[in-house]
């Protein structure tokens, strides 16, 4: 009975360590100030990133791996270097998607779809979806080391694409670790940033929209 | 290293007609036949690749609009399996393709692609496309042109001037760099 009792235990403070501690709304409400105040502070970032997309219909996953490049107020840059090469760059109200056969620019003003996929790629990026934001309902939740911020869409178009988008942030610098997109066919996206920079010299060519 | 594919090709303009297998992996659904055009060839066998899900990259033109990324194929015996996503990961398209019965059904679709003419095109032109993907042989399909250079290969729908290219991506190497 003893032994029982000392496993139900170890496998309660096993589950409790695994799952992401809710917060009250006002603990909330600070961790999401916190990452504004350091989204804010935020001039520019550097990163590598591996993106893992996992099928639920084949049962199977597909790994690519890029850099992404970001300087404040609005440039980014997301590329993609294997098994594909795919280029990103989102710089003002001009974005440039291409790759090695075909390439396109946009002018966001003209192109409301666009400027709404950059729009909340930067805001998703940085750490500034948070809060203010029309986009998303959050919630926040402790996981050891990391805040675990769900983003729930709010808009129709939003939401009949993606359930949840679930952001990590360290606690240590508040930057944004992980990003997990649910869509509604239960296929999920993974994107784990590593080796961050910020706010270092960033190469201005990088946002060059290429004619 | 180019990844190949043979799915049965029984279309009534196909050169080979034969019963289907019902391998477990992908490989083409012809046996041994006669050709019903004693001058075409046979398709061949070729051997299985490891990699159990294949990949390559897409891209659909049509008047003034284009989509690009990845097309996944899977092998489950009777059907195949097929994803197509943008390059972010994003879903566009989940089908499942018939071996016997040589049709696909659109399993979950984008709402930009879900309108009922799209989906029908869609489930036309992808059947095609399944079956000239790693064919080596020139098949033909009416209403559709078929173009291949290098690796890649284009198939047009030409009553909807929609062109599919497709071309296979390199298995990732397996050692750290």
């Amino acid at each position: 009975m003893k032994k029982l009792t000392v496993i139900l235990l170890l496998l309660i403070a096993t589950t409790m360590t695994l799952t992401a501690a809710r917060l009250t709304a006002a603990q909330q409400q600070d961790v999401i100030s916190k990452i504004n105040k350091a989204a804010s502070a935020m001039s520019s970032m550097e990163c590598s990133f591996t993106q893992t997309k996992h099928l639920s219909l084949l049962s199977d996953k597909m790994v690519s791996e890029g850099k992404m490049s970001y300087k404040r107020p609005g440039k980014l840059r997301w590329e993609y270097s294997s098994p594909y090469k795919y280029l990103f760059i989102l710089n003002g109200t001009k974005v440039y998607v291409g790759n090695s056969s075909r390439k396109d620019v946009i002018d966001t003003d003209n192109n409301k779809i666009f400027k709404e996929v950059a729009r909340i790629m930067m805001s998703t990026v940085t750490g500034t979806a948070l809060s203010g934001s029309s986009d998303f309902t959050p919630t926040v939740a402790d996981a050891g080391q990391r805040w675990e911020v769900t983003l729930v869409p709010k808009k129709k178009e939003m939401k009949s694409m993606f359930s949840k988008i679930v952001l990590l942030f360290n606690k240590a610098d508040l930057m944004v670790a992980e990003i997990n997109i649910y869509e509604k066919n239960n296929d999920r996206t993974n994107i784990r940033l590593r080796g961050v920079k910020k706010n270092q010299n960033v190469n201005e060519t990088l946002f060059a929209i290429p004619k | 290293m180019t990844v190949a594919t043979h799915i049965a090709a029984a279309d009534a303009s196909a050169v080979c007609d034969a019963p289907l297998s019902t391998s477990t992996s992908i490989s083409h659904d012809l046996a041994a036949t006669q050709p019903e055009n004693p001058d075409a060839k046979c398709i061949d066998a070729d051997s299985l690749q490891s990699s159990p899900t294949l990949h390559y990259t897409f891209r659909i033109d049509l008047k003034g609009a284009s989509f690009s990324g990845l097309l996944l194929l899977h092998d489950e015996g009777e059907t195949i399996n097929g994803c197509m996503i943008n390059e972010f990961g994003v879903s566009a398209l989940d089908f499942s393709y018939n071996k016997r019965k040589r049709k696909v059904k659109l399993l979950r679709v984008a709402k930009f692609l879900d309108k009922w003419y799209i989906r029908m095109t869609l489930k036309r032109d992808i059947g095609v496309c399944l079956r000239t993907l790693s064919d080596p042989a020139d098949l033909a399909f009416k209403g559709y042109s078929v173009s291949r250079e290098s690796d890649s290969v284009t198939i047009i729908n030409l009553k909807r001037k929609i062109s599919y290219s497709f071309t296979p991506l390199a298995p990732k190497p397996t050692k750290d760099s």
